[in-house]
């Protein structure tokens, strides 16, 4: 399902965060937001699910007007894996997934629900965390049944904003191949931008609040266009170890 | 022997939930039916529970010979007194549990947005300087009318942008709390010496008071607020891990911390209103029931409610039998006994889980 953002405008207070955001992602495809701190990547992404209400502009999935339509209605279009908070409240992981099947809040979980939670956790890697307490998990156990939530949801988008923080080079890897693998569309907010050119199909860079390339990675992730947004010296070259495209940085001289 | 799936996994997880919560809502039942029979016979004048029996079938008309003096201490005096018990505690602990989430923050209680330091001050009001200076207003009266004043201020001043956040809104709830304690503490050096020891008790909770006609209002509120707030369960989940993690489930985030807010001050306003300032219940049952059945609040809320009753009705048994024919504030036992017995079970869960 496509997703389609037009001319997002959103302030905090008398700060603009995002200054007339178009972005165009393609059924099925996984793309990537990249940015500097501050240029309103995870901003952008909370718009798109229904975080935060813009000022202006509107977001569509699909054919639905995400401002317009329930929250029930908005979760069964999209999943979201959000920033990772501090988890406390001592519940199971069983819980914490569950929380995804909630489109009727009063109904127990039906056979359906079970698989749907079963087949997601599977589908991460996470079904011997199960009956786990959440918050005894370590980060990268933490975000496999995040993702876990957002997929058992059944959704056609999937939104992760930042899903590799905190994680361990190991950790990141294994949850962008899980992402990577997927066949729903993927907006994805990303810090480093060899994960962007090594697993989007597309990359959007965003600098104080505008798009300043949004294209197929090696393009968006131009040296021009990563010294007008970042500040820094780029370069694409083969990766040593696995010969793909592999996007290094420098500060300027 | 074939591994599980993860759908098996989860389905046979779930069987042991069922079992589980099964087990720990009738233990707490039953609980609470034992104590609510020793409710009603312990006193200054014990009452045999077959002869409570009789009485209560002397009122449901199925024959029965009880005594006058039994009628009075059973149908008047304490049935009513141990009912009380039962609707101020599960509200309490209701409350509590929802602030608990509402707020992510383990220290919440009901006291926390200070509806119950205005409660106090209205009560107090009208103890200190009578009835008549403020229009015949009876103290329940007062002080329901108090803490909804000071529930309106704290969320007034937690107002931001439409919404409110949970750190302004309990910043304004202690600072308006203290206000209204203040005021409370100010009136009460005013009062005669007399009337010193029903502002005390007052202010600490007491149960003496109860009779049949104050009980419906309690009781509306408890069901009303209470079947709302149990078919909360997935979305107070969903809330224990972020805002963030509401909104993407799809929980109407707004109306979800609207509806907690609004809930919680309800129970705990009339609460107040009818019994004092009863502290600790709403603290520490909803902790109590954590270690006990765990996180889910689809158990932990009618858990807590069931707990809370139960401890309610013990306290206020020890309350008033423990230096009988006397009777001392409630608020001195909820934290005596319920402030080991957290600390023994902390301890336990500790031992358990190494």
């Amino acid at each position: 399902m496509k997703v389609l953002l037009r001319d997002i405008t959103a302030a905090f207070g008398r700060t603009e965060v995002l200054r007339g955001i178009d972005l165009d992602v393609p059924d099925g495809s996984m793309t990537a937001i990249v940015g500097p701190n501050g240029s309103g990547k995870s901003t952008l992404l909370r718009v798109i699910y229904g975080g935060l209400r813009p000022d202006r502009g509107t977001v569509h999935i699909g054919d639905t007007d995400v401002l317009a339509a329930s929250p029930r209605r908005v979760a069964a279009l999209r999943g979201v894996v959000p920033q990772q908070q501090p988890a406390a409240g001592g519940l199971r992981v069983a819980d914490v997934v569950a929380t995804a099947r909630q489109h009727r809040w009063y109904e127990r979980e039906t056979a359906a629900d079970v698989d749907a939670i079963g087949s997601a956790m599977e589908r991460c890697g996470a079904a011997h965390l199960l009956g786990r307490r959440f918050d005894s998990l370590s980060g990268g156990e933490r975000q496999r049944v995040l993702l876990a939530r957002a997929l058992a949801q059944g959704a056609p988008v999937l939104l992760l904003d930042e899903p590799t923080n905190h994680l361990d080079p190991g950790a990141q890897l294994e949850l962008l191949a899980i992402v990577r693998s997927l066949a729903t569309t993927r907006i994805i907010v990303l810090h480093d931008l060899d994960h962007a050119l090594a697993h989007a199909d597309r990359v959007a860079v965003l600098h104080e609040g505008r798009v300043l390339a949004a294209d197929e990675p090696e393009r968006a992730l131009s040296p021009a266009t990563v010294q007008a947004a970042f500040g820094l010296r780029s370069a694409i070259a083969p990766h040593p170890l696995t010969g793909r495209p592999h996007l290094t940085c420098a500060l300027p001289d | 022997m074939r591994t599980l799936t993860a759908s098996e996994h989860l389905a046979r997880l779930r069987s042991g939930d069922r079992t589980r919560r099964a087990a720990s809502l009738t233990a707490l039942g039953a609980a609470l039916l034992v104590l609510a029979v020793f409710g009603v016979a312990v006193g200054s004048v014990p009452v045999a529970p077959d002869r409570i029996w009789a009485v209560l079938a002397a009122k449901a008309g199925l024959g029965g010979d009880p005594t006058t003096l039994e009628t009075t201490i059973v149908w008047t005096l304490r049935l009513p007194r141990v009912a009380m018990a039962v609707i101020v505690g599960a509200m309490l602990s209701l409350a509590g549990a929802a602030l608990q989430a509402l707020v992510r923050n383990p220290l919440a209680d009901p006291y926390v947005l200070g509806v119950s330091s205005g409660a106090s001050l209205g009560a107090v009001a009208v103890m200190a300087l009578g009835a008549a200076s403020l229009g015949g207003l009876p103290v329940p009266g007062a002080a329901f009318i108090a803490a909804a004043a000071v529930l309106a201020a704290v969320y007034a001043f937690a107002q931001r942008a439409g919404s409110f956040t949970d750190a302004r809104l309990v910043l304004a709830g202690v600072a308006l709390g203290y206000i209204a304690m203040a005021g409370t503490s100010f009136l009460q050096l005013q009062a005669e010496p007399a009337e010193l020891r029903g502002i005390m008790f007052w202010t600490m909770g007491s149960l003496a008071g109860a009779r049949w006609e104050a009980l419906p209002i309690p009781a509306l509120a408890l069901i009303a607020v209470g079947a709302w707030l149990l078919a909360q369960g997935r979305p107070l989940n969903a809330l224990a891990l972020g805002d963030d993690d509401a909104v993407a489930v799809g929980a109407d985030l707004k109306r979800l911390r609207l509806g907690l807010l609004a809930a919680s001050a309800v129970l705990t306003a009339v609460a107040v209103s009818v019994a004092g300032g009863i502290g600790f219940i709403g603290l520490i049952v909803p902790h109590i029931m954590r270690l006990a059945v765990g996180a889910d609040h689809r158990i932990l809320l009618p858990a807590s409610a069931l707990g809370g009753a139960v401890m309610l009705v013990g306290v206020d048994l020890v309350a008033r039998t423990v230096g009988s024919p006397n009777e001392y504030p409630i608020t001195i036992f909820t934290a005596l006994i319920g402030g080991p017995f957290f600390l023994w079970l902390m301890r336990a869960r500790d031992k358990e889980a190494a």
